[in-house]
């Protein structure tokens, strides 16, 4: 009897909570709707009665259909009344309102992220994917910067409404401007992989421009909205040399601020494990002064370029401070050719004196193709 | 066209989450239980995925691919920057909310 009553545990609990899902509307829980209910699931077995999580779900699923199936037949006049209420508080107050997020998403066909010119006009693509169209009024857009760096400027913000002007732009360059239409001010009809345009330029020689994201305010149905949209862990930077142009490809002062930039990023990601700090600074040193001595034609990083980019990066930052760097060398590939090198960072605690050791192996880098620092037992001198 | 600056966080659900995944990605459960054992808040499941959306929907937030029914988020480098701020702004005024008890309401 028992063992029959637990069997039949999972499949009462999951039934329940397809229960509570069938409350959200058909849109919602075909994007939330799986992670939802294993969500649920896990609640109603850890407290299978609760009166505040019923009405807690009623509620949001109730303020869900009215924004996605205005008028939908189940919905009482109280409910709705009381939906009208809470929705135009929640329009007054801007965020949050309007239903879900128009999926506008990054495009890696963004060409920032490289040295240019005052006059270069750079894109940031962005994608919008879904088979249901959306009638929006873009009104504003702005970008935004990424730890103090300024932001470059926007000269025009346009659509390509036809994923297949994209296809003739990518065949005949020649055709770069054909179809696009100013997207600023304007209802816009966005189309399954339409593609935004953020077209800036980076006015002043001599400055690092960085780009972490975009705000975008519009308009639907009725009520403005105002959202962020990420670009990915690595800003995208633009960098102006104070040299006249040139032949060569790399620009050494702009390419160490963007490694500099793209190190800085890394260190602030979300993703450096607050157990690891010191393995992920001496990774990020080690990327950053490959990336710079690769990128100026130089194979391998010199002790010095490490210890400078140590300083450079974390001289008066972070808990760790790097108190000494040494290599020796070990076994590593790099391009096609065979290296011996291993680099030993020594840390302090700036806070309790504590001291840690890191050592980095540089492992197997192809031209071209990603640095991966690996961290390596360090092996007594 | 002047940069803005980031979203007000506010200190609510939507605080207490891009918190919590200040920590490294979770999916939803995990994330209420985080939740509940720093800040002693149980967030609703309603409450949570209405949160969750719209942080997404403002970049702050991204979700991560996996095999499980269970989808991981984790914190973008803008959602870091943002909560970073937040923080920043929230620790003077308690600073200088603890200064003004400490001159005024400390006992004698």
């Amino acid at each position: 009897m028992n063992e029959r009553t637990v069997a039949e545990r999972p499949s009462k609990v999951a039934r329940r909570a397809a229960g509570y899902l069938r409350w959200y509307p058909r849109v919602w829980r075909a994007r939330y709707g799986e992670e939802f209910q294993a969500h649920l699931e896990a609640e109603l077995e850890e407290r299978p009665i609760s009166l505040r999580r019923a009405v807690d779900i009623a509620f949001h699923a109730v303020i869900s259909r009215f924004r996605f199936q205005r008028g939908a037949r189940w919905i009482t006049g109280i409910a709705l009344s009381a939906v009208v209420v809470v929705s135009l508080v929640v329009g007054f107050l801007g965020n949050g309102s309007g239903g879900l997020p128009v999926p506008l998403t990054i495009d890696t066909s963004s060409s920032v992220g490289m040295p240019t010119t005052p006059t270069t006009v750079n894109n940031l693509n962005f994608r919008f994917t879904n088979r249901k169209s959306e009638r929006i009024q873009l009104t504003h857009v702005s970008l935004i910067g990424f730890k103090g760096y300024p932001v470059p400027r926007i000269v025009r913000v346009e659509l390509d409404p036809q994923r297949q002007r994209k296809d003739d732009y990518e065949l005949n360059p020649s055709n770069a401007l054909f179809g696009l239409v100013p997207a600023l001010g304007r209802e816009l009809k966005l189309g399954n992989d339409d593609s935004l345009f953020v077209r800036m330029v980076a006015p002043k020689k001599g400055r690092l421009y960085a780009v972490s994201g975009i705000q975008l305010t519009y308009v639907r149905h009725g009520v403005s909205r105002t959202e962020s949209r990420s670009i990915g862990q690595m800003p995208d930077v633009l960098c102006v040399e104070k040299s006249p142009p040139s032949q060569t490809v790399e620009l050494p002062s702009c390419q160490r601020g963007i490694q500099t930039v793209w190190a800085l990023a890394q260190f602030y990601a979300p993703l450096v494990n607050h157990d690891s700090t010191v393995k992920s600074m001496a990774q990020i040193v080690t990327g950053a002064a490959f990336g710079y001595t690769t990128g100026a034609e130089k194979k391998i990083p010199a002790l010095s370029d490490m210890r400078s980019w140590a300083t450079h990066l974390f001289a008066h930052r972070g808990s760790w401070r790097i108190s000494g760097v040494t290599a020796r060398r070990t076994n590593v590939t790099i391009g096609n050719v065979s290296h011996e090198l291993t680099f030993h960072f020594a840390f302090v605690n700036r806070a309790s004196g504590e001291k840690a050791n890191v050592c980095v192996q540089n492992g197997a880098y192809m031209e071209g193709g990603e640095i991966t620092p690996e961290i390596v037992h360090c092996l007594r001198a | 066209m002047s940069r803005k600056s980031s979203p007000d966080l506010g200190s609510g659900s939507t605080f207490l989450i891009l918190s919590s995944l200040a920590d490294g990605e979770k999916h939803g459960y995990s994330l209420t239980k985080d939740v509940e054992s720093f800040a002693g808040v149980r967030l609703a499941p309603g409450t949570l995925y209405e949160a969750l959306a719209r942080l997404e929907g403002m970049g702050l937030i991204e979700p991560v691919a996996s095999d499980d029914r269970r989808r991981p988020y984790r914190l973008t480098a803008f959602g870091a920057t943002a909560l970073s701020e937040h923080v920043a702004a929230q620790s003077k005024i308690l600073a200088e909310s603890q200064r003004r008890l400490k001159r005024n309401w400390s006992p004698a």
